[in-house]
């Protein structure tokens, strides 16, 4: 299957588009922050997270095997001390960190509908937000368009590290079209916020 | 002495604290005059190279005060960060203290008013530190010279440093970007 990159952008660009629009600008507008702070946590977090998560799990597997109601614990530690770390391996800290990267994405989808929570009507996958205005829709699929850009410049280079794989993605083009357009997602997010903003702001003194 | 990236972040927020207190409608005036200011800074005293045409002229006119400011480097970027900074304070200043700027109405109430109320002042925030980060880098932090600045920067302040806008807009979309940026800031102002 070969893909160019421009179908794969405008994949991207419809899907998160099209989510934006039906979502409003309101909620696109919080998934956008959770979506930045998901990113932020796994760029300067993520050994922090990693280090975390293998504690956890050694006191997990203390508690599983019945560490923390056995008359001698101290007996049991030992063994799962010298359990291998679960997230060892760079295979392993890159599906850690893509799990906790989409966890965080859905909950900041989540976080916006639950945030501004109203009637909305359901078309298969799809959540639609009757009574919202034009701007509002329009604006939503501004923000939509720079969260599949967020998303992807996240994803892209740590799942395909090479310039292409063996079904033939051109995660390379993508990747350098991504990285080139910063300053035009900076901008749209701000003029997004503007409008959205002093639409918000009553005209009365 | 701080870190520059502590200071950068520091002073993020401390506007983001005024963005709050004042109101997004105030700041969004505040916005217009720094994109101003960044304008002059970085299309005419830089790219038309107006600084290097004064400081020559004060050279050739009074050759003890201003040579070494013409010729040495460090003071050379010392002179142009410190003029850089007054033009940002200035602006900033007159922004604050008049009201032609400031869009009319109400600003947004609530949980929206104080999350467009802060993000519009760590906006203001990061226009104004991050194009006097950008000048410092720029001519090599002169403020050594006053025992200032440290180095190495910090793998964060690299990073921080990549963000700033004058690094992340092309320096050929640069004018463009904002002089229709402040376009649209003034459409909007009319329109209301």
């Amino acid at each position: 299957m070969t893909l160019t990159d421009i179908q794969l952008l405008l994949a991207i660009g419809v899907v998160f588009g099209l989510i934006g629009f039906l979502r409003g600008v309101a909620r696109e507008i919080i998934t956008t922050m959770g979506i930045i702070i998901a990113y932020g946590c796994l760029r300067w977090g993520e050994a922090f997270l990693v280090r975390w998560t293998n504690k956890f799990h050694k006191v997990f597997v203390f508690a599983a095997k019945g560490g923390l109601a056995a008359d001698d614990p101290t007996a049991l530690w030992p063994q799962v001390a010298n359990l291998p770390p679960l997230i060892e391996t760079d295979a392993e800290k890159l599906t850690f960190k893509l799990i906790v990267f989409v966890v965080l994405v859905i909950w900041a989808y989540a976080l916006g509908s639950r945030v501004l929570s109203s009637r909305k009507d359901t078309v298969g996958l799809l959540a639609i937000y009757p009574g919202l205005s034009l701007l509002s829709r329009c604006l939503g699929l501004g923000t939509g368009l720079i969260e599949g850009w967020l998303i992807t410049y996240f994803v892209l280079p740590e799942v395909f590290p090479k310039r292409e794989t063996v079904i033939r993605l051109p995660t390379g083009p993508v990747a350098g079209f991504l990285g080139q357009n910063v300053a035009l997602v900076i901008v749209g997010f701000v003029i997004v916020l503007i409008v959205y903003g002093l639409r918000s702001a009553s005209l009365k003194k | 002495m701080q870190p520059i990236e502590v200071s950068w972040i520091v002073l993020i927020f401390i506007f983001g604290a005024i963005g709050l207190v004042r109101g997004f409608l105030k700041e969004l005036g505040v916005t217009t005059s720094i994109c101003v200011a960044m304008y002059v800074i970085s299309q005419w005293l830089e790219k038309r190279e107006i600084t290097d045409m004064a400081l020559g002229k004060a050279a050739e006119v009074a050759p003890g005060t201003f040579r070494a400011l013409a010729t040495d480097d460090l003071r050379n970027g010392l002179f142009r960060c410190l003029l850089y900074v007054l033009i940002m304070v200035f602006m900033v200043f007159i922004s604050y203290h008049g009201e032609t700027l400031t869009f009319g109405g109400t600003p947004p109430k609530g949980s929206t008013g104080v999350f467009f109320n802060l993000m519009i002042g760590l906006l203001n925030g990061y226009l104004v530190v991050g194009t006097i980060w950008y000048y410092l880098d720029k001519y090599n932090y002169p403020t050594r010279l006053w025992g200032l600045f440290q180095e190495p920067l910090s793998p964060l302040a690299q990073f921080l440093r990549s963000l700033l806008l004058f690094n992340v807009i092309p320096a050929s979309f640069q004018e463009p970007v904002l002089l229709l940026f402040i376009f649209f800031l003034v459409t909007m102002r009319v329109i209301r």
